[in-house]
């Protein structure tokens, strides 16, 4: 063991397993995501990964038509940020056409597969 | 500490500049703002440099020694501040803290961006490489992305919409029209606003800034020592810095940018003045929705008035609270570094009663925010009509 909080390659791993953790702070109970080195709300540092729930609602979202030259292939493309039940926030890339969009729209978590790490975040409609 | 003056300032014609550095820009921003003050780089104690990346745009690291080599200076320290669009800003913050707390008496503070070497998807791609790598730009999140996602928030709660959106757009061409160092200068109808291409859905070409080459550069002395020099002192009342999350996501309300209103707050508490004495405003019209949120956040306007304030022709050059009477970043232009020191210039030349066609009439206090990421960082600065 070293003394690095390596929070990133946490989520990583996780999602590449299809999972999304957060990070719980074991003094106040917070829990984070994506997780982090030092507690958001009390800067407490004895933390502990936790899976989480990945369901919850749209918050926000747009198609981005003019894109980086990696992501012009599948441009235009849905990204939008999501509530998790916890109350957590993430932006992911949401697979839904856009006219069936709404705030509050409840979603799930997908992994989109060919791709690596915290890339791999799908959005898609709850069925 | 020491109050602090504004006693030189320049600035560069903002476009595509074509096959010049940024340190070239840099410098001529900066002769330009010495010869005001009646300086020499000799006299100049340290230089701050804005640039969001040198480094990306032309492949050139290391960019803050590049100031005083081309402007002959002989060991003059040199530091740069990258804050993403809010560089320029910083830079400035700097310097007056710098002769604030009586480290220098004479200090260069610039900011410049030469962007157009490279094409568009790039410039997006360097860009957005200022959002989280991890967690925004692996997904393919944009500048024009994050804040459409503001936009889109904005409207939900309060309405704004597209055509108080173009209202911003409208105005700033408008106001720039009378701007000759401006990228445009060209009135727009809100007919070409509305209908031009969707960049990021609800944002459109007109409601972005461009992308844009230039500089700017102002000198900062001690207030006590203004009389020494020949420009026309403009006071510094307040300024003040907030950072916050990487992620637009990570925060609890995407409407309003919490670092606008601590930077205004502090600022304002430092000036020991309140929104309602403040004449005028450059604030941070990165995208339409930009200047809306930001002149809600600094308390200018109530949540949700911002975009009928710009409808109404409240933030109008002839408005009671004229907005980017420059033109703002959407039509003066946006060369990142650039242009939180641009807005010092622009606030300062209003405060001498320097600035042509767009003269503003009876002015007394001017402000500044400088908006760095999706809000990450915040400048704010607060400006008085010297004696």
């Amino acid at each position: 063991m070293d003394n690095i909080m390596r929070t990133v390659e946490m989520y990583e791993k996780a999602i590449n397993e299809n999972k999304l953790v957060g990070i719980k702070c074991n003094d106040c109970s917070r829990v984070m995501v994506p997780p982090r080195p030092v507690c958001r709300n009390c800067y407490g540092t004895n933390l502990s990964e936790v899976e989480v729930e990945g369901k919850g609602k749209l918050v926000t979202w747009t198609v981005i038509h003019i894109s980086p030259p990696t992501f012009m292939d599948m441009a235009p493309y849905t990204l939008g940020i999501v509530e998790l039940t916890n109350g957590e926030r993430l932006t992911g890339i949401v697979n839904e056409p856009p006219e069936n969009l709404y705030i509050g729209l409840e979603v799930e978590a997908s992994f989109a597969e060919n791709k690596e790490g915290a890339s791999r975040l799908r959005w898609k409609k709850t069925e | 500490m020491r109050d602090v003056a504004i006693i030189g300032v320049g600035m560069t014609k903002f476009g595509q500049l074509g096959r010049v550095t940024s340190r070239e820009l840099i410098a001529s921003a900066a002769v330009e703002a010495m010869n005001d003050a009646g300086v020499t780089p000799k006299d100049i104690e340290a230089n701050y440099v804005g640039i969001l990346s040198s480094d990306f745009f032309e492949h050139q690291m290391h960019s803050a020694p590049g100031v005083p080599d081309y402007l002959g200076m002989h060991n003059t320290p040199s530091t740069r501040v990258e804050a993403a669009c809010a560089s320029g800003g910083l830079s400035v913050m700097h310097a007056i803290m710098a002769v604030a707390g009586g480290f220098y008496d004479t200090v260069l503070a610039t900011g410049a961006e030469k962007m157009t070497n490279l094409p568009t998807n790039h410039v997006t791609e360097g860009l957005a490489m200022c959002a989280d790598d991890v967690y925004e730009l692996s997904l393919g999140i944009t500048f024009p992305g994050a804040f459409a996602m503001v936009a889109r928030a904005h409207e939900a709660q309060f309405g704004t919409d597209a055509e108080q959106r173009a209202a911003v757009a409208v105005k700033n061409h408008k106001n720039a029209t009378k701007n000759p160092l401006a990228q445009y200068q060209k009135e727009i109808t809100f007919e070409k606003a509305m209908n031009s291409i969707m960049i990021a859905d609800p944002l459109r070409l007109f409601d972005c800034s461009p992308i844009t080459d230039g500089a700017a550069a102002v000198v900062v002395v001690p207030w006590e020592d203004r009389h020494k020099y020949e420009g026309q002192a403009v006071k510094v009342r307040g300024f003040a810095q907030a950072s916050e999350t990487m992620s637009l996501h990570d925060r609890t309300d995407i409407t309003s940018f919490n670092t606008t209103k601590i930077a205004a707050r502090n600022a304002f508490k430092r000036a020991g003045l309140e929104p309602k004495d403040i004449d005028f405003a450059e604030v941070h019209d990165c995208f339409t929705i930009a200047e809306i949120v930001a002149i809600e956040d600094m308390g200018f306007f109530k949540k949700g008035e911002g975009g009928k304030a710009a409808l109404n022709g409240d933030t109008a050059a002839d408005g009671h609270l004229p907005i980017n009477v420059s033109g703002g970043l959407k039509a003066k232009g946006h060369p990142i570094g650039a242009t939180g020191v641009a807005q010092i210039v622009e606030v300062s030349k209003q405060l001498r009663g320097t600035a042509g066609e767009r003269q503003l009439s009876d002015v007394e206090f001017g402000m500044t925010q400088n908006l760095g990421g999706s809000g990450s960082t915040i400048v704010c600065h607060i400006l008085e009509r010297g004696d």
